[in-house]
């Protein structure tokens, strides 16, 4: 036991710089590349601005450009999975089954949908904590200015 | 009708450990709760988190087995137990480690199908006063504090578990020093997270995993022995005990002609029989023993 953890902290020191990271370099591949890779899903017309203002806002705190392309949810989750994208943004519903397969975010703005909760969500792959913490921090940002929080 | 057994109630001379064991273990359910809550909290979609709060809740079966048995084992023999209650320890015992067991398989099997499937654990934020905290911080605040209970207690009840020759009590130190070491592998695996590394939350519940099974294996064992009427054992060992082994010699000196000296174990207690001899003249009470505390040994039966 004693071994293990002297070993995963000798590791864990070798591994110093930004805490926490992202387990596929999602935020130093959106600054190596300049571009942000933004997959749109179908939304409501009257989210659309909040949509505008969210990736305004992403652009503005990562300092890279925002390069967005429109298709299916099915799609556009499949390329952000296979890291095509990354950051999916749309409806989704809090308890989505694609929920296991990537990091849905607190919803921008949400409303009922009968049982369910759906919500104006950026979707980024799992495990890419760092980014997260980003698109957390921009949706609360909005949340706060919004008075919603 | 009337008990039969020995003794009722505790021997004096464990009395007073029995009521320390029982304060103890009262402590013990407490902070367990506390840091149950506290995990189950911060637990997030942490694997070695969910391994390492699961072990935890556990954790209260052998305290709570302990409190139950000690009950029974006061109230001594009855019309329908003739022989106490003694076994009742044992029974718990045997509860425990079976769960122990059962719960780490179940958690290996969790650790080894993630680890498989590559899954990348995803932890996020939560905004407190403004400043938006990574939640990996607070797990390893919430595994650090459960850390802090089992290691005190822990080293409390390994001397009473000694004293009381009191093996439920032992596991229970036992389990407690694999939660506090589970906490310190959470809090790796965790950091492992912060660092990038997708595999280091499963492998630190695979390890996890892997002690609680070796600990539940082991106590399977031991507790099977006991209720299927083998030689006391030494605590938390499958050895012969050495208490055993004393009063065999010495009753084999007093009865040269018995055939065999027959011995098994209820609960904390020694029970011996004489096979092939009479006792005669032979005064239990006056039978002092190097290496053996009078208080063990239950009953000295004969068949002639």
């Amino acid at each position: 036991m004693a071994r293990f953890v002297w070993g995963l902290l000798t590791l864990l020191l070798a591994a110093c710089g930004p805490f926490p990271r992202d387990i596929d370099d999602t935020l130093q591949g959106i600054h190596e590349r300049g571009t942000i890779r933004v997959g749109l899903v179908t939304m409501r017309d009257v989210d659309e601005p909040l949509a505008r203002d969210f990736l305004a806002r992403l652009q503005r705190e990562s300092g890279a450009r925002v390069v967005t392309e429109r298709g299916p949810a099915e799609l556009q989750l499949a390329r952000l999975d296979q890291g095509a994208l990354d950051l999916v943004l749309g409806d989704f519903a809090s308890d989505s089954p694609w929920l296991p397969e990537v990091a849905i975010v607190e919803p921008i703005v949400d409303r009922p949908a009968g049982d369910r909760s759906l919500g104006l969500s950026p979707v980024a792959a799992n495990g890419e904590n760092r980014w997260v913490g980003v698109l957390e921090k921009t949706v609360r940002d909005i949340r706060e200015d919004a008075g919603r929080e | 009708m009337p008990a039969v057994s020995e003794h009722a109630g505790h021997p004096d001379a464990i009395a007073q450990d029995m009521r320390a064991a029982v304060r103890l273990e009262k402590w013990n359910i407490f902070w367990t709760i506390t840091y149950v809550g506290a995990l189950g909290a911060a637990m997030g979609s942490s694997q070695a988190m969910k391994t390492a709060w699961v072990e935890d809740i556990l954790g209260l079966i052998p305290p709570l087995a302990f409190l139950i048995g000690e009950r029974f084992e006061r109230r001594g023999a009855d019309g329908r137990y003739h022989y106490g209650y003694d076994r009742v320890n044992g029974l718990g015992f045997l509860v425990a480690a079976v769960a122990l067991a059962a719960v780490g398989v179940f958690l290996l099997k969790d650790a080894v199908t993630a680890l498989m499937a590559q899954e990348h654990v995803t932890i996020g934020t939560v905004r407190v006063w403004g400043r938006d905290v990574w939640l990996g911080w607070f797990m390893i605040a919430a595994q650090a504090y459960a850390c802090i209970p089992p290691f005190i207690i822990g080293r409390k009840e390994l001397k009473l578990a000694k004293s009381l020759r009191d093996k439920l009590l032992h596991t229970d130190a036992l389990m407690n020093k694999a939660n506090w070491q589970t906490g310190i592998a959470g809090i790796l695996g965790i950091l492992g997270i912060g660092f990038g590394f997708w595999w280091a939350d499963a492998v630190a519940a695979a390890i996890i995993s892997a002690s609680i099974i070796w600990d539940g294996w082991n106590a399977m064992k031991v507790a099977a022995g006991e209720l299927i009427d083998g030689m006391p054992r030494e605590l938390g060992d499958e050895k012969l005990s050495q208490e055993a082994d004393a009063l065999a010699k010495s009753l084999h000196q007093q009865f040269p002609e018995a055939k065999a000296i027959l011995l098994r174990e209820t609960g904390r207690f020694i029970r011996a029989e004489v096979v092939g001899a009479r006792p005669g003249d032979f005064n239990r009470d006056k039978l002092k023993i190097d290496g053996c505390d009078d208080w063990r040994i239950d009953s000295i039966s004969f068949r002639p």
